[in-house]
């Protein structure tokens, strides 16, 4: 098939401007978008991905942001334009039109006050020009994208629907008016894998048929592998690797992508403790990066576990006394009231759950958004009262303790938040945030031993003592995540719940605070509850694991045996939706694109 | 939805039910004595007793509370031993409809809620709150509709400037609204409108008018290159000058041209030409009164230009706070995601603003407006009185001052009813703009 370009950037530069700084985004980026051809954009956050597509669509905010150098060539029907140096009045006439967008968040980037076939309709109408029935065509549009019920989806606002069908929407808006070229900026992110994965083969299928360009931006390699001919790893604004999507994953050439490939916690291998970036490289604050090592495998191999020492743990957790009982506890939530404010149907959030959690292990637990595991999570805590059901931690009965006894309990078991962000308050420093549940449950007889003591903490994290004294903006998300960390291990417990801590994190960040927690388990006799949507994630971390769903308990038991052998329908659906980044499914997606371009 | 309004008027019914027992008592149990007020300098002991008796008021608190229950319920008990008193029924208090007999000397009866009379002017309550409610509800609407129009436009206009002058200005304007009590800005608005500007310049009221519209254009024209453009130019004070000085100019010119006119032909052709800004409460003409029957003619002149400065002067607050949501919460929602979907679409910028922010951006706004609305029809107290202005709040106060008890208690619960009603109607329209309140 002869290779017909569609996008071509060009040496792009996107800078912006705040008070003090430049600070340039995007830095001298260049590639070529061909027809019925995925190119995958990899990065962590800060790398530019996001700024590069959303400058060639024009949509940078500005100020701050501004195009200050470099070409984006559209090869549209109409002859070959430079976006880059568009007037916004012009640019109209393409976006939508010759390139179309989706984004991250479905949830939140559908009007919510319009209906959805309305939204549809109005991209259809925008750029087609008579003798279009809009309604007919946003209609076959929702059928395309297999959406049931495309009448009723037609009529509904986008609250009314799930999140898997908000981003069908998306798609069939941005399918409306066949776009040569498809931007796609983290659009399963957001999703369950299940749905991910529905989600991604129809975006396969509408390229195959219209043949678009797609370019793919996503954090997850594993959904990159599933999906792409091309990759292009940025880091800090620059492309640091590019090639096809194979080589990169088998034989990459840059430290970076070495560290991005080995850092996401597989599901095939056991470690003692993930490999990061910083394994392979050093960064310095110039943005040139010295390479420490290039073989992958004797890294991997020299933190691999033998089975006989998997064995060895999994025997001694199991002999371990029971430090957590819960017994067919059941919380539900009223979601619709009588005349009298009496509620008349309840939501069963967490439905008759029972387990155990032994000392010093660690319990995943796993499901897809709305099973239920955040609640069950904090109803342990009682941060949410249960309905029935009993809660036995080291044989006292939390359900029935006063609120007084509840908060002195509170100092053994504490929980991680899954948002750094916002579980700190902005106006507190660090060590004031730290010291404040010191001083509650009155561990240390004075400020200055606590502050001692906090210090000790922060530099157990890696934060250093002058950070003390700092506010939480001037921390990144994963220094937030340890300053959390270090806040639940002030009140020195002995039980930690961690729900969707890492959940927000960059891979490489992800994994240095995954090492984190375990150090610490070990240091100081920890337990965990880890609750996580991402079965990769609990399984590296779980000696044992719970797969949650519909507030039920689907299946329970070591993390490796259910992993390797799921006995449960739903447990065997979820590890298969999983995108696990493995050369065998690149090699098996590409041979399945070609077969179906000898079907043309 | 139907029964989430049935729900809420029940609830309304149970607070109308709290405002009529907490005002009963309210006015009750103060010190001051009515029977003193009527009775005159002159009233002896007998004269005092005898009033009293008349007015129910040497019954216990709790009877006189039972009895007035009685004559607001729709469904009330009649008693035919009592003949024109003020206190139980009687044929002649007011029409109603027989039910059944309750027993021999009682009858259960249907009525209307009867808010007794006043007992200075022995009006009844309900007639003199529908012949002052009119004015008060012509003010508040002319008021509100300022406040709304303008407050939307000009918070949508700083909000797309954010950062410029002229979003800045709004800030502080919106602070000095917000915070200048009314009785203040009512006295300055009067004395700068209908005092300085009548007397001093004797400025007519055309090129006046003509002067603000000049303004609005400029800035509508203003707006809409900027939003074209989407490149941030600075203000361009010298347009805006321009078309304000141009619009007094055509002002002024239709103006002359209108006297001319006028004069030659002695016919009004071109009306309101000869209106100045001559305005009640500042001296000029000493009322207040939006309708005054001609003693000759025996019609009713309306006198519309009296309502501007009462209506500018009580839209300035709600004006300011409308200003205001409207722009933090346009702010809020141009940074949506959907907002960037629409742009990503190829919407055009106007229709991304006023199609898909504008309308999600709305609702505190209708809170805003809904609940300010409310609390005017309730009768702004201070402004009416500092204009003179013949509406309930007016009302209100001469009440209490001349412990008319019926009156005033009256016109608070008239004003309890306006705050139910009105809030029911904002949860129904929350309904119509945002899908996600449309809940059973």
């Amino acid at each position: 098939m002869g290779k017909t370009p569609l996008l071509e950037i060009k040496n792009l530069v996107t800078e912006f401007h705040t008070e003090d700084e430049i600070i340039p985004a995007v830095n001298n980026v260049s590639f070529t978008l061909h027809r019925g051809e995925t190119i995958g954009i990899v990065g962590e956050s800060g790398s530019g991905k996001s700024v590069t597509s959303l400058s060639a669509m024009g949509l940078i905010q500005s100020p701050p942001g501004k195009i200050v150098a470099g070409n984006i060539q559209l090869h549209s029907t109409s002859g070959v334009v430079d976006l880059a140096n568009l007037p916004n009045s012009e640019m109209r006439k393409y976006r939508g039109n010759e390139i179309a967008m989706i984004f991250q968040e479905p949830m939140t980037s559908l009007n919510p006050v319009y209906t959805c076939g309305n939204q549809v309709v109005e991209a259809i109408k925008l750029h087609q020009k008579g003798g279009v029935n809009a309604k007919e065509k946003a209609l076959q549009l929702f059928r395309e994208v297999k959406l049931s019920r495309p009448n009723e989806i037609f009529k509904s606002y986008p609250h009314e629907i799930s999140g898997g069908q908000k981003q069908r929407v998306m798609i069939a808006m941005a399918m409306s008016c066949e776009p040569s070229i498809l931007i796609a900026d983290e659009p399963t992110t957001a999703l369950d894998v299940t749905v991910q994965k529905e989600i991604l083969e129809l975006m396969n299928e509408m390229q195959y048929k219209k043949k678009m360009g797609i370019l793919f931006i996503t954090h997850d390699l594993g959904v990159i592998a599933e999906l792409a001919d091309k990759v292009i790893v940025m880091n800090k604004g620059r492309i640091v690797e590019s090639g096809n999507v194979l080589d990169i994953f088998s034989n990459p050439q840059h430290p970076y992508t070495r560290g991005l490939l080995a850092c996401r916690p597989t599901l095939k291998r056991r470690l003692k403790s993930l490999p990061t970036t910083s394994t392979f490289m050093t960064q310095n604050n110039d943005g040139s990066i010295v390479e420490i090592t290039d073989d992958v495998q004797s890294v991997l191999d020299k933190l691999e576990l033998s089975n006989e020492q998997v064995a060895n743990r999994i025997k001694h957790v199991l002999s371990q006394r029971t430090i957590l009982k819960v017994q067919d506890l059941k919380t539900y939530f009223p979601i619709n009231n009588n005349f009298f404010g009496k509620p008349k149907r309840w939501l069963r959030a967490v439905d008759g759950v029972s387990f155990e959690v032994f000392e010093g292990e660690t319990l995943g637990l796993v499901g897809e958004s709305g099973c239920g595991k955040t609640t069950l999570g904090r109803t342990i805590l009682r941060l949410i009262e249960p309905t029935s059901g009993s809660i036995q931690y080291d044989g006292i009965e939390i359900t029935e303790l006063s609120q007084s006894e509840l908060r002195k309990m509170r100092k053994n078991i504490q929980i991680i938040f899954q948002d750094p962000y916002s579980s700190l308050n902005p106006r507190m420093t660090i060590g004031a945030a730290i010291m404040e549940p010191m001083r509650v449950h009155g561990i240390f007889d004075n400020d200055v031993d606590r502050k001692d003591y906090v210090i000790a903490l922060l530099k157990r994290v890696s934060m250093k003592e002058a950070h003390f004294y700092r506010y939480p903006h001037e921390f990144s998300g994963g220094q937030r995540q340890r300053i959390c960390i270090a806040r639940a291990l002030a009140v020195k417990p002995r039980f930690i719940i961690c729900d969707e801590s890492v959940s927000a994190l960059d891979v490489s960040v992800q994994a240095e605070v995954l090492n984190l927690l375990n150090e610490l388990r070990d240091e100081f006799g920890l337990t965990y509850v880890f609750i996580s949507h991402d079965l990769s994630v609990v399984k590296y971390m779980s000696d044992r694991m719970i797969v949650m769903n519909k507030g039920k308990v689907e299946e329970i038991g070591i993390a490796d045996e259910i992993y390797a052998n799921p006995k449960n329908a739903y447990t065997k659906k979820l590890i298969d939706s999983i995108p696990k980044g493995e050369i065998e499914d690149i090699k098996a997606h590409l041979k399945r694109k070609e077969e179906r371009q000898i079907v043309i | 939805m139907f029964r989430y309004i049935l729900r809420r008027l029940f609830y309304g019914l149970l607070v109308l039910f709290g405002v009529v027992t907490i005002v009963f008592f309210l006015f009750n149990f103060k010190q001051g004595d009515p029977s003193l007020m009527l009775g005159g300098q002159n009233a002896n002991k007998e004269i005092l007793e005898s009033i009293r008796h008349d007015l129910g008021l040497d019954l216990p608190l709790l009877l006189r509370y039972g009895l007035y229950l009685n004559d607001l319920s729709p469904i009330s008990v009649y008693n035919k031993n009592f003949n024109n008193s003020h206190i139980y029924l009687d044929s002649t208090k007011y029409s109603y409809v027989k039910l059944f007999d309750w027993s021999e000397t009682r009858t259960a009866v249907l009525k209307y809620p009867y808010l007794r009379r006043s007992y200075s002017t022995d009006r009844e309550v309900s007639d003199i709150i529908k012949s002052t409610l009119p004015d008060t509800a012509i003010l508040a609407i002319a008021s509100i509709v300022i406040a709304t129009i303008l407050g939307i436009f000009l918070g949508v206009f700083a909000a797309l400037n954010k950062g410029s002058f002229l979003d800045n200005s709004s800030i502080v304007f919106g602070v000095l609204g917000m915070s200048a009590p009314s009785y203040l800005s009512g006295i300055i608005i009067a004395w700068v409108g209908g005092n300085l500007w009548t007397e001093v310049t004797s400025l007519p009221m055309l090129p006046f008018f003509f002067l603000l519209l000049g303004l609005c254009f400029s800035l509508i024209l203003n707006f809409k290159k900027r939003i074209r453009s989407e490149v941030k130019k600075r203000m361009q004070w010298s347009g805006i000058l321009e078309m304000t000085v141009k619009g007094f100019l055509l002002g002024m010119a239709i103006w002359l041209f209108g006297i001319i006119l006028n004069g030659f032909t002695g016919m009004t052709i071109i009306p309101g030409v000869s209106s100045y800004m001559e305005l009640p409460g500042t001296g000029l003409e000493g009322t207040g009164v939006l309708a005054e029957r001609d003693e000759w003619t025996r019609e009713y002149k309306y006198h519309w230009d009296r309502l501007i400065l009462p209506a500018i002067t009580l839209g300035i607050r709600p004006l300011a706070i409308v200003m205001q949501l409207t722009r933090s919460s346009m702010l809020d929602v141009m940074s949506q995601d959907y907002v960037r979907t629409a742009k990503a679409k190829g919407v055009s910028s106007f229709r991304v603003i006023f199609k898909h922010t504008l309308k999600n951006a709305l609702n505190p706004v209708v809170t805003a407006v809904s609940g300010w609305f409310a609390s005017l029809l309730a009768g702004a107290v201070f402004v009416e009185r500092v204009f003179d202005w013949d509406g309930i709040g007016n009302q209100l106060v001469n009440s209490v001052l001349g412990e008319d008890l019926p009156v005033a208690m009256g016109i608070t619960l008239v004003i309890a009813v306006f705050f139910v009603v009105i809030n029911i109607l904002v949860d129904v329209l929350y309904g119509f703009l945002d899908p996600r309140v449309r809940i059973s």
